[in-house]
């Protein structure tokens, strides 16, 4: 198969039926010289066509030449000068007269040389004497016929090309043309053309069938291209949301700027607990601090940390500052999320779960971050127990591929008891500490009205997807480098 | 949270058996402690803040002791009738009012030893003590004091004496102004016109806390005899304080001795308070939050070996709370004990019985669709931080700066604000890509946060795309709104003549549907995109998708 170009070409050597050069081959297709090349090339591959080369030698006139075409050779002019004075001049008076008075010494010497004319003195005074008008002489035939532009010297006198050149009025110049001539091969071929490209006009016309598509190099490099896609801690935050949601838990949301209250306090977190200080926790300056509303559970609140209220705990002793409460901080943890949920659903059972962003007054490094998400779960019923919490945890890990896990006894401020799990990462090949867990502690529930045991756990969501990313440095995952973004992997 | 090396040999003397590092590796972190790492013959454990009583080598053996079931129940301390009289000036109510106190005689502190004791002191200063302020210690070689002892109110400048580790006497308030933890810790005192000092009976002065000791009752390897005074804000955390650190000099071979502590009232009170407080918690309640069926022996056996005393009527367990610990609060805790003395590898995980449907939050299914809708039209995530600064969200966007959320006390000036749009985060991530191939069109959903003028904060869902490369126009990123807005079902968003500094003049548009404004799209200023070293065109917009989240909330 062959392609439109190649075709033409075949047909305009079968028209002619003789060899042709590029020049001719164009003309008659129509096609510019690059692209007839590259076709003749290819057939010629293919052995239809062969080509050959074939040197010639061109004679075309110089400057100078031109010049003499114009106004004849200046022996020429010489003789007319003469002729015109009677065909007898002095010497001295036809160089004055002659009109280009360069050339009038090589005229002179060209008029003798040719016998045209001669120089005589009379009465001591050189003239010069022509007898008739000479006839036109070869020289002045090629130059005459080069005026109309170059030509194969095989067609010329040699002879007086060879004067001509001598003189400077002509030049010869070689050139090796390409013939191009149709193989046996190549008179016989059927020819179909191949196009690399269907066009909606072939297939309109039906013109496909008639045509070959051309066949690529399929193992060939192609340029990348990169789709729009979700940020792959989207992408691992929608895994863990849709895995609490299979397992039977509801997403809850929470304010990202909350008040100590909520954040703190209703979590039994003393006031000169270390974590509520300046250095661990943002503050805010504006608005700095909100009124904390329900009146009851405040009070609830305040009693449970100076005396432990009706919970049956020591409580933390001291006076409660309602003031201290107020301040408006960066939630430290989505727990504020969760027990804001267990306030406005106290009918069991209730299981809700959160995967949100969370903020800590920490330094920036390559393995914290300032803010970052925090993946929380909590169950509230009428039984729930510290072995329900493994049971749950251990499906949790199951579903996100992570088979292994330890659980060891730990502690938290606001569950009792509580507990740590490790879980073995086959991705990076090494136990991960993933999730704080627990029961609350009455004096959490108590005061917001729940009489029934909550599990909780919650742990870092960054750390997990570092391990399957393969990614060492947190910030990496915040930076929105556009090359990662296009090309990182996010495999199960 | 703190950490302790923990040496096998060091603990033996303690637990009166041999002990492996490798035993401890695998044994400890049922203690509630973690491994941090393992050393050349020794692990180093991370302990929780609840636990100071694991300060020390004497503090965990005890533990452990019970873990191993070598050593089980209560763990006694004895101390001898005081000698010695503390007498307490009550101007210092109200400046540091709590004062107990303690003697330890006939003692021998080897280097280890004293190292360990000041890990303890500081291990109190930290956690319960809140870094010195709610509790201080002080320890002396009691041999260079001449009882009785007086604690009182001095005026900054009328006493003077040698701080440990100073060439020459000083002032309270030089102590201040020029020893380093007067610098570090005169915040907790200054303020009050007289300063807590504790002095002998010829006046010279052994402590000025919760600041510094005095050179003169430095403890060295001759120190044979020990005071201790623990000042305070609060009785009952100053006084457990004592009781770690005593229960430790009793482990290291100590005697104790009470000091009697006097007041201006005539009234008087001894410590230390070795009293074990006492609690009741029934079988049934440790039961159910446990999930086993635990019987009572087994309960019984897990008390002693959490080192508590136990006594049981029935179901009903009254026991006896070690005078070291500080995190029994509530019955609860003691079923937490339970579960680690009857080891919480044995409970076997089951499911909870409840049935429940999943559901996700309305605002994740909003912006779940659309990010589909943005991913579809060509458009790469991504994910900004909600924490930023005036600099970024307005100067370098040409906005004006205006009601925003501000940081208290953040010690970078990177981190000053929360943003309150989406669209400065994503040309700055255009900036720091210019390397990677064009166009480039990326995307953001998150929350900003706003300052309403009631002044309250306003949290809304926020969308927003920017498409930059060399043709980037105001009709390319109208069509995006559309179609994203076609996708979320919007029939009527109309698009007004608008103006944001962001954008070019004249060729930004507000986004109105049913007269509320749901964003604005716009071809970015050139000078937005010069200021970020940008050199494509660009366009973009953003959306509050607050208003489908509502309609989303129906369900």
């Amino acid at each position: 198969m062959e392609s439109r170009i190649e075709k033409d070409i075949v047909e305009a050597l079968r028209r002619t039926g003789r060899a042709m050069g590029f020049s001719e081959l164009c003309l008659l297709t129509g096609l510019n010289e690059s692209s007839a090349a590259s076709a003749v090339s290819s057939l010629s591959e293919k052995g239809l066509v062969s080509v050959s080369t074939k040197e010639t030698k061109f004679a075309r006139l110089t400057g100078e030449g031109e010049y003499h075409s114009r106004n004849g050779l200046p022996e020429r002019r010489l003789v007319k000068l003469v002729l015109g004075n009677g065909g007898l001049m002095p010497l001295e008076e036809a160089r004055k007269a002659y009109p280009d008075g360069s050339f009038f010494t090589i005229a002179l010497g060209w008029l003798r040389r040719k016998g045209w004319g001669s120089i005589r003195a009379v009465n001591g005074v050189p003239h010069i004497v022509v007898e008739k008008e000479p006839a036109e002489g070869v020289d002045e035939a090629v130059v005459r016929t080069l005026a109309s532009g170059p030509l194969d010297i095989s067609l010329l006198n040699t002879e007086a090309v060879k004067l001509l050149s001598g003189r400077g009025i002509v030049r010869v110049e070689e050139k090796v043309e390409r013939l191009v001539s149709l193989t046996e091969a190549g008179r016989l071929v059927e020819l179909k053309v191949a196009v690399t490209q269907l066009t909606p006009e072939l297939l309109r016309t039906g013109e496909w069938r008639n045509v070959e598509l051309k066949p690529y190099d399929v193992t060939a490099d192609v340029e990348p291209v990169y789709p729009g896609r979700l940020h792959p801690l989207t992408e691992f935050i929608k895994e863990v949301k849709e895995i609490f949601t299979a397992m039977g838990f509801t997403e809850a949301k929470g304010p990202l700027v909350e008040s100590c209250f909520w954040n703190f306090d209703v979590l039994f977190t003393p006031q000169d607990h270390p974590a509520r200080e300046m250095q661990d926790t943002f503050y805010l300056s504006h608005p700095s601090s909100m009124e904390l509303g329900d009146r009851q559970l405040v009070e609830r609140v305040r009693r449970t940390h100076e005396d432990g209220w009706e919970t049956g705990s020591t409580g933390w002793g001291g006076e409660w500052s309602e003031e201290a409460a107020k301040r408006l901080v960066l939630r430290t943890h989505t727990t504020c999320v969760s027990v804001r949920y267990l306030y406005e659903h106290r009918e069991p059972p209730v299981k809700v779960f959160s995967v949100d962003r969370v903020f800590r007054n920490e330094r920036v490094s390559f393995k914290s971050l300032a803010e970052f998400h925090q993946i929380e779960g909590i169950i509230m019923d009428r039984r729930v127990t510290l072995r329900d919490l493994k049971g749950v945890l251990t499906e949790f890990y199951k579903k996100l591929g992570l088979e292994k896990v330890q659980f060891w006894p730990s502690y938290f401020p606001y569950t009792e008891p509580s507990m740590n799990s490790v879980v073995y990462v086959p991705q990076a090949g090494r136990w991960l500490e993933l999730c704080g867990m627990g029961v609350f502690r009455p004096e959490v529930t108590k005061p917001l009205g729940i009489d029934h045991p909550v599990l909780a756990w919650g742990g870092g969501l960054e750390r997990l997807l570092m391990l399957k990313l393969g990614v060492t440095d947190i910030r990496v995952l915040y930076q929105n480098d556009l090359g990662w973004l296009r090309r990182v992997k996010l495999c199960p | 949270m703190p950490v302790i090396e923990v040496y096998p040999e060091r603990l033996s003397r303690f637990l009166g058996i041999d002990v492996e590092l490798k035993q401890l590796v695998e044994d400890l972190p049922w203690l509630a402690t973690d491994i941090e790492d393992v050393g050349e013959g020794f692990v180093k454990i991370e302990y929780n803040p609840n636990r100071p009583d694991f300060s020390s080598h004497a503090g965990i053996a005890r533990a452990y002791a019970g873990f191993l079931e070598i050593g089980l129940g209560y763990p006694e301390a004895f101390f001898s009738s005081p000698t010695i009289s503390f007498h307490f000036d009550s101007r210092l109510r109200g400046i540091r009012g709590v004062l107990c106190s303690a003697v330890v005689r006939n003692i021998e502190l080897a280097e280890q030893d004293l190292k360990e004791v000041i890990n303890v002191q500081e291990v109190l200063h930290q956690g319960i003590g809140r870094d010195r302020r709610k509790v201080s210690i002080g320890i002396h070689d009691l041999d260079k004091i001449r009882p009785p002892v007086y604690y009182m109110a001095a005026d900054p400048d009328a006493v003077s004496f040698k701080p440990l580790g100073m060439e020459r006497r000083m002032t309270l308030d030089e102590v201040l102004k020029e020893v380093d933890k007067g610098l570090e810790y005169g915040h907790i005192i200054k303020g009050f016109d007289k300063y807590p000092v504790i002095v002998d009976s010829t006046g010279e002065v052994l402590s000025f806390p919760p600041i510094i000791n005095s050179e003169l009752t430095r403890l060295t390897p001759e120190t044979r005899n020990l005071f201790i005074d623990v000042t305070a804000l609060d009785e009952y955390y100053a006084s457990r304080a004592l009781n770690i650190l005593l229960y430790v000099f009793k482990d290291m071979g100590g005697s104790i001795e009470a000091v009697k502590i006097t007041y201006d009232d005539g009234s008087e009170k001894t410590f230390p308070d070795f009293t074990p407080k006492t609690m009741s918690v029934e079988a049934s309640y440790i039961n159910s939050l446990i999930g086993e069926n635990l019987s009572n022996a087994e309960i019984y056996r897990s008390f002693l070996k959490c080192r508590f005393s136990v006594v049981n009527d029935g179901s009903v367990f009254k026991v006896g709370i070690p005078p070291y610990r500080v995190d029994i609060m509530h019955n609860v805790d003691l079923v937490e004990e339970v579960a680690i003395g009857y080891g919480l590898w044995r409970l076997t995980p089951t499911y909870p019985e409840a049935s429940t449907i999943g559901l996700m939050h309305p605002e994740t299914m909003v912006q779940d669709k659309a990010r589909l809708i943005m991913i579809g039209l060509g458009y790469t995530e991504v994910f900004n931080f909600l924490i930023t600064n005036e600099d970024q969200n307005y100067r370098m966007v040409r906005r004006p700066v205006c009601e925003r959320a501000r940081l208290a006390n953040s010690s970078s000036l990177e981190l000053t604000m929360l943003r309150d749009s989406l669209l400065p985060g994503l040309i700055r991530n255009l900036s720091s890509n210019k390397h990677e191939k064009y166009p480039q069109r990326i995307f953001e959903t998150g929350p900003v946060i706003r300052v309403s003028e009631e002044g309250s904060v306003v949290s809304r869902v926020s969308l927003a795309g920017v498409s930059a490369h060399s043709s980037a126009s105001f009709s390319e990123a109208k069509s995006v709104v559309m179609s994203l807005l076609n996708n979320l079902c919007v029939e009527k968003a109309l698009f007004e003549k608008s103006e944001d500094p962001l954008f070019t003049p004249g060729r930004v548009a507000k986004i109105v549907l049913n007269s509320s404004l749901l964003g604005v799209v716009g071809e970015v200023h050139p000078e937005v995109l010069e200021l970020n070293g940008l050199e494509n065109p660009a366009a973009g917009f953003e959306i509050d998708l607050t208003h489908f989240v509502e309609k989303y909330s129906k369900r």
